[in-house]
Order: C-alpha cells, then structure tokens, then sequence
C-alpha cells in the first residue's frame, strides 16, 4: 500500500502550495474564475434540490393516514387531476407567475424607483452561524455585491458575493451587516447590528438610542436610507424591549425583524434606486450622546 | 480491468460527494439538531480518506472542500486545504497504524473532524473579529461537530459498500 510516500508527500507539498496561491489569491480578487465556475456546476443542482424539496414536503404532510386511505386517495386524485389537467393546462404556474407579480407589483407600488430582480434561496450552509445563504442569481441577472436584499416583508440582507448564476446574502442576522434605521413615530434614528447570540434567537439590535429614547415595545423600525445601501422606509422589524448599553451610556432597543432569516425562500434584490450609493442620503440628525449612525451604517456595508 | 474498476470507485465518490453537497445544501431537507445541521462533504471526504490510499484521499478532500468553500462563502481554497491535508494524514494513519472498521472509523472521525471544525471557528469566527467567541464555539460549532460526527459511521458504511461492491468483480 501507498502509504506515506516521499511520492504522497511531495503530491501533498504541491497541492498545499496551489490552494495557499489559491485563498490568497481569492482574498485580493474577490471572486475567482473557481468559484464561478463551481456556481455554475452547483447553482442548478441546488435549485434542483430545492424544488424536490418542496415537493418531498407536499408529499409529508400527507402522514397520519393509512396506507389503504392514502391509495384510494391517490386513485380518486389521479383520475380528477387528468380531468382537471385538460382544462387546466397551466394554470398553477400561470398563477404562481401571478403570485410572483403581485409581491414585485406591492413593492414597487411602494417603491416606484426600485429596480428589483427576483430569486430564491437555494442553498444555506451548516457552517454558517449567521444564517447567510445563497441565491440563485448572480451578476449575469444584475446583481452586484452591496445590493439590497429584502421581501414584501422587509429588509433580509445585503448581496455580499457575486458570482455569474448565484450570489451570497449576508443576513441581518450577520454581526458585519450595519444598517442605518430610523423610528418613523418618534424620529429617532440608529444603527441595527447583531451578534452570535441574538442571531440564535433570530432578533437585532437598534444601537445608538439616547438616553430620553421615545422608542419603546411596538414601534416599528425602518430603514432610514443612510449609506446609500438600502432604500428608506424599508420595514425591518418591531421593537420587543429597550435595553440600557453595558458598554456607555447610550440604550439599545432589541427587534423581532419581519422576514424570518432562518426560513425565508423568496426574496428580491434591489438592483438599483434613487440615491443608490449616495453615502450622504438621508442623513440622520447627529447625536451629541451616541456615535453617528450613518457612519458606522456606511463602515459596516463597505 | 483493475485501473477501470478504481476509477469508476473514484468516479461513484465524486458523484457522492456532489449527492451530499446538495443535500446539506438545500434549505429544509435536514433537520436541525441544536440549531445545527451537519457538514456532510467533511464526514465522506473523511470516511473516504479512511479507505482510499493518500493520494486519492487527498484529491477527494480537495473536491469536498471546494464545495464547502462555494457553499459556505469562505476563500475558495480554504476548506480545500484544510480538507487535502486532514484526508492526507488521516489515509496515511489508516491501515498503517490502525485497522479500519465501524468503531475505529468513529474514534478516527472524532479527532479528525474535531480539527476541522476547530479550525473553522478559528479562522472563520475568531479572525474575522466577531464577538462572543466561546459563545459560538458552545452554541454554533459543538452541535456542527456532534452532528457530523453522528453522520461518520453512515457515511463510513457507505465508502465500504462501495468498495466492497467493486472488488466483489
């Protein structure tokens, strides 16, 4: 047997060197020609896999009848879908289409200057603490690292690597995503952030509160546009608590964001807006107490 | 006929390794244990490493770990390196020093995929700058390991059929 070999070694020696070239490399480059290339590869058997998924989930729910039941059922099913299939011809795809216009034509009738591409959520790594996952739309539909990702619901992320079919999405839920947001009802504004452990329980923070804060559980938080990375008056989350900062005198207020993170499979990239990349959009008010929002908002989407 | 049979062994790996990459991959397939899912490419790029010589275990590692650096966003090469060395050694020890079967590919796993996780929350989570380390080695990185630990005698099984299968002509 071949089995630590100065042959083996010196193999090893080669390879260790390539895929040192090779991280290094994909620091300073950003994406590399391997990593589109495996987009490519894997970018559709993850979307595969996820469309059998779906359907594999139609299929348990089923459970809780016996076998006789669920037989006769899929005779008496399969004899009225060939009947509705003849009149039917494609009408659940015509109606998810709709479906799909209906969630673009909400956001863009709140948002007429949005440009938004749509996609879905083909893979989520177990090696990510924070919930970030992939897409599968890449810079060949558009998109382009630092986009917005949200959902008829609200903010999800921000597009933090761009390959040719796919892309990755940091989460909010990310300790490095930083956005500026505001409170509407009370004009207060701040920065959301998270950590490790309000990831695990799916919630952010508002950083930067004052301490006479009028933000309070229930009020709603958006996004104020500062950074030029999201639109404003995007909807976030809800507050559930205002907490007193360990670390000074400032308070933070802990959110419940609408889109849940760990589950969400639809989403839209805000591919282009008015104020897109302008760092002095919408600039809150500057606090004498707390650090300035916008700043750490542009700090933390660079 | 011997190299042709070697080769489709290698070629059953790579689409076993594709097979299980989509399946960690694809959102709501595995259930979360502790919050955690498992790195299934890690435990079969190891359990291959366990039954291949050093050269192969290498290259399979090179392949899970390509996977795992597209899927998971990290520097394309990362895992790959880490994986090449990790399957390297691992063969090496294998059948040399220790004789492979069920309970010795379990306690092989254990130290193996202990450092490849360690590593992870190293360089992934601890030099990246992130807070609350210990916190994510507890909550995050522990259930990783104990989970893809629980898939290593499966996947152990599975590189030994396939051996089995093909020496059986």
């Amino acid at each position: 047997m071949e089995k630590f070999t100065t042959r083996g070694f010196k193999i090893l020696m080669v390879a260790v060197v390539v895929l040192i070239g090779a991280v290094i490399y994909g620091l300073s480059a950003g994406s590399s020609v391997f990593s589109n290339l495996f987009g490519i590869v894997s970018a559709p058997l993850l979307t595969a896999g996820t469309n059998m998924t779906e359907g594999a989930k139609e299929f348990i729910d089923l459970d809780g009848m016996s076998k006789e039941e669920l037989k006769k059922l899929y005779v008496e099913l399969s004899e009225e879908n060939r009947k509705l299939r003849e009149q039917l011809v494609d009408y659940y795809e015509v109606k998810e289409e709709n479906a799909s216009y209906e969630d673009i034509l909400s956001v863009k009738d709140a948002m007429p200057d949005l440009q938004l591409t749509s996609a879905s959520v083909v893979g989520r790594d177990p090696n990510d603490v924070f919930y970030d996952f992939t897409i599968n739309r890449g810079y060949l539909s558009g998109i382009s690292e630092g986009d917005a990702v949200i959902t008829e619901m609200g903010v999800v992320g921000v597009i933090d690597e761009v390959y040719a079919t796919s892309s990755r999405v940091r989460s909010i839920l990310s300790e490095k995503t930083k956005i500026g947001a505001s409170a509407k009802e009370c004009g207060e504004s701040g920065v959301i952030a998270s950590d490790i452990q309000f990831a695990n329980s799916g919630k952010v923070k508002l950083l930067y509160l004052t301490r006479d804060t009028q933000v309070q559980a229930g009020t709603i938080i958006t996004t104020s546009g500062a950074g030029g990375v999201f639109p404003s008056d995007l909807l976030i989350g809800r507050v559930d608590s205002v907490e007193r900062s360990n670390a000074d005198s400032s308070f933070y207020a802990i959110l419940t964001p609408y889109v849940d993170i760990k589950t969400v499979s639809d989403v839209f990239v805000v591919t282009d807006f008015e104020g897109k990349g302008d760092v002095q959009a919408n600039l809150p008010e500057a606090s004498p107490e707390a650090e300035d929002p916008a700043a750490t908002a542009q700090k933390g989407n660079e | 006929m011997a190299d042709r049979k070697k080769w489709m062994r290698y070629l059953l790996y790579a689409v076993e390794l594709l097979l299980l990459f989509v399946l960690q991959e694809t959102p709501g397939l595995l259930p979360f244990i502790m919050g955690a899912k498992p790195m299934l490419v890690l435990a079969a790029a190891l359990t291959i490493a366990m039954v291949e010589e050093c050269v192969p275990a290498m290259a399979f590692g090179i392949f899970a770990g390509l996977l795992a650096d597209f899927g998971g966003g990290t520097p394309m090469g990362y895992h790959a390196l880490v994986f090449a060395v990790l399957c390297f050694f691992l063969s090496g020890l294998c059948g040399t020093r220790i004789q492979i079967q069920l309970f010795t590919s379990v306690l092989m796993g254990l130290w193996s995929c202990a450092a490849a996780v360690l590593l992870d929350w190293l360089v992934l989570y601890v030099a990246q700058g992130y807070s609350l380390a210990a916190y994510a080695l507890s909550s995050a990185y522990l259930p990783i390991y104990f989970y893809t630990l629980l898939t290593i005698p499966v996947c152990y099984g599975l590189q030994a059929l396939i051996r089995r299968f093909f020496s059986r002509f």
